[in-house]
């Protein structure tokens, strides 16, 4: 008698597939339906996670699109002011829902909000509050930069031929008036939390599929072409205020969002899913690609991520061929070379 | 009020140095053909050009030519000052002195023109970088420290000629900007160049054409200028000295 399981390959069976092979040797974990090719604008956007992509990416001679790129002159401090993190200076976007405040923005969708954060004097923009080292010196400062990276994301939303977003938190803060979710938790790193007026949000899976399925629409209205690669980050939550223990809490975030993720894969041909937050986080890998703190992920956990997604690649399509650079070219675009920013890393200094 | 042939002239300089590198000669060759507004009795050239111009040292309030330098400052300055102290003149014009316009205009305006802002803390960083970056405008900063009276005033070095030689960055977004926005970014450099107590004395906007090149009008003329996009006409310098005259006069 023939059933379905005869013919699988080697890697749908946990024996072949995971229990014989060494944890660094397990290939095919992503049989990837986009083709990523060099020559082919990727703009990165989302969580900490997603910087790491976009400098894989850029390292090997992919073409990263800086649709917000640093003025001359600023040499070493670009990353400082969050220039050449992502493609667009938002910094982190957590939630699926802030990922859609900032495209329903750019298109003129939703009214800039008028909400500003105060602290020492200085001006802190709610959707990006550490995006200025010092904060902005004015609301109109504010105000003008906010705009220049609207216009920056509809450029690289209209430029990109690829997206990679990498979806980070479910736990969120928002305005309960006018609904306006937040980067981080007023009161953090600047304005003053009001209880009376600032909200808990734990994103459901059904609301976060909705923001996500919105976005999508959203970009296939403003470029038919541009497709879609979703991750999820391997990177735990800092701080829950569920209140639950913020390992549960880390479990539930994740889950719920890596099950969006599956059901964006199978209900839209240009959405893809890249499992790098199971190489991460998955037992198999032993918690050997997190630092100690069992948070950060280290290089070493990068760079397996990156050669499994440069792997797979080259098992779907063949070797990537690079266009030859055109006289007068100058060097490819790379994001920021430093450390990974992750505001989120602020709620630690309101740790006990 | 008066017509500009019936106003008085500006009082004169007590006296007056013209610092820098291969761009004096246009100046140099426009005071020989007489197209120079009258500044001062006294006035002198010092500096060098090429790869000379980097053995330059400021020390006890004097900038020194090293050895390999020291015949050419005396060929240009002609009056045996080797060394130029801080003192030694009433006002100083440091002239193009490798602080060049063209590496700093045109990317700002295409950063501007394609939607981009830059914050005041971002504005203060890139042009605090652009000025100090280089060592002539560092020799100014110590001129003003060490000697408040003087009056020291820097032109940096104008846009590259347009259709001259083969520059080998353009900014196409750069094109057509307007003299509202060329203002906008010079002034982040008179504010900064303020708070060191040093006025910029810009290229004129007469003088600029498709938003950020100089007008061919006022390419080099000399022999082997064919090709040369950096430096300018006597012409161009007279306008440039008649401007300093006019600030001066204030």
């Amino acid at each position: 008698m023939s059933h379905p399981y005869q013919s699988l390959p080697a890697r749908a069976y946990w024996k072949t597939g995971v229990a014989e092979v060494n944890p660094l040797q397990i290939s095919g974990l992503w049989q990837p339906k986009l083709k990523v090719s060099p020559g082919q604008p990727i703009i990165t956007a989302g969580s900490c996670f997603a910087q790491h992509i976009g400098r894989a990416l850029a390292a090997r001679g992919f073409d990263w699109f800086d649709a917000e790129p640093a003025p001359a002159w600023l040499f070493d401090e670009a990353e400082t002011f969050n220039y050449g993190i992502f493609s667009f200076r938002t910094g982190n976007i957590y939630t699926a829902r802030a990922l859609l405040q900032w495209l329903r923005m750019a298109y003129g969708e939703m009214e800039p909000p008028e909400e500003w954060w105060h602290r020492k004097g200085r001006v802190y923009d709610p959707l990006r509050p550490a995006i200025e080292p010092r904060g902005f010196e004015s609301v109109e400062e504010a105000r003008a930069s906010r705009a220049a990276t609207l216009v920056a994301i509809r450029r690289a939303v209209e430029t990109a031929r690829l997206f990679v977003f990498t979806l980070g938190l479910t736990e969120s803060w928002a305005n309960a008036e006018t609904g306006l979710e937040y980067a981080l938790c007023p009161g953090t790193l600047a304005g003053d939390f009001d209880p009376a007026l600032h909200v808990f949000r734990n994103h459901r899976h059904a609301a976060i599929l909705a923001d996500m399925e919105a976005v999508l629409a959203l970009l296939a209205a403003r470029n038919p072409g541009l497709e879609v690669l979703l991750t999820v980050s391997p990177v735990p939550l800092t701080a829950t205020a569920s209140g639950e223990h913020v390992l549960t809490a880390t479990s539930r975030s994740k889950a719920t969002l890596r099950a969006v993720a599956g059901e964006l894969v199978e209900d839209h041909p240009q959405v893809d899913y890249f499992p790098s937050y199971e190489i991460i986080t998955h037992p198999v890998f032993r918690g050997m690609f997190y630092a100690p703190n069992q948070r950060s992920v280290v290089p070493e956990g990068v760079e397996v991520v990156m050669r499994n997604f440069f792997a797979d690649q080259e098992a779907a399509f063949g070797p990537p061929k690079f266009p030859k650079a055109r006289k007068g070219q100058g060097a490819r675009v790379r994001p920021a070379a430093g450390d990974v920013k992750c505001e989120e890393e602020m709620l630690n200094a309101f740790a006990r | 009020m008066l017509s500009p042939a019936e106003q008085p002239a500006p009082s004169p300089l007590p006296s007056l140095c013209i610092f820098g590198d291969s761009h004096i000669a246009s100046v140099k060759l426009a005071l020989d053909a007489g197209l120079l507004p009258y500044l001062t009795d006294h006035l002198e050239f010092w500096g060098a050009y090429g790869p000379a111009f980097r053995q330059f040292e400021y020390q006890d309030q004097a900038v020194h030519p090293r050895k390999e330098a020291e015949e050419m400052v005396a060929r240009i300055n002609g009056n045996g000052r080797l060394s130029l102290r801080c003192d030694d003149f009433a006002a100083y014009l440091f002239y193009g002195a490798r602080l060049r316009s063209a590496e700093f205009l045109p990317p700002m305006l295409s950063t501007l023109r394609q939607g981009g802002h830059l914050s005041a803390a971002v504005r203060q960083r890139v042009t605090r970088r652009f000025l100090e970056g280089r060592k002539s405008y560092r020799i100014a900063q110590q001129f003003v420290r060490a000697n408040p009276a003087a009056r020291v005033t820097f032109a940096p070095a104008p846009l590259l000629t347009l259709g001259v030689g083969q520059p080998e960055k353009t900014w196409p977004e750069a094109e057509g900007a307007t003299p509202e926005e060329r203002a906008e970014i010079r002034s982040w450099l008179d504010m900064e160049a303020e708070r060191d107590g040093i006025t910029l004395l810009h290229q004129p906007d007469e003088t600029i054409v498709e938003g950020y090149w100089t007008d061919p009008r006022y390419a080099a003329t000399g022999p082997e200028s064919a090709d040369d996009p950096v430096h300018k006409s006597p012409e161009f310098a007279a306008l440039m000295l008649t401007r300093y005259r006019e600030m001066q006069a204030g």
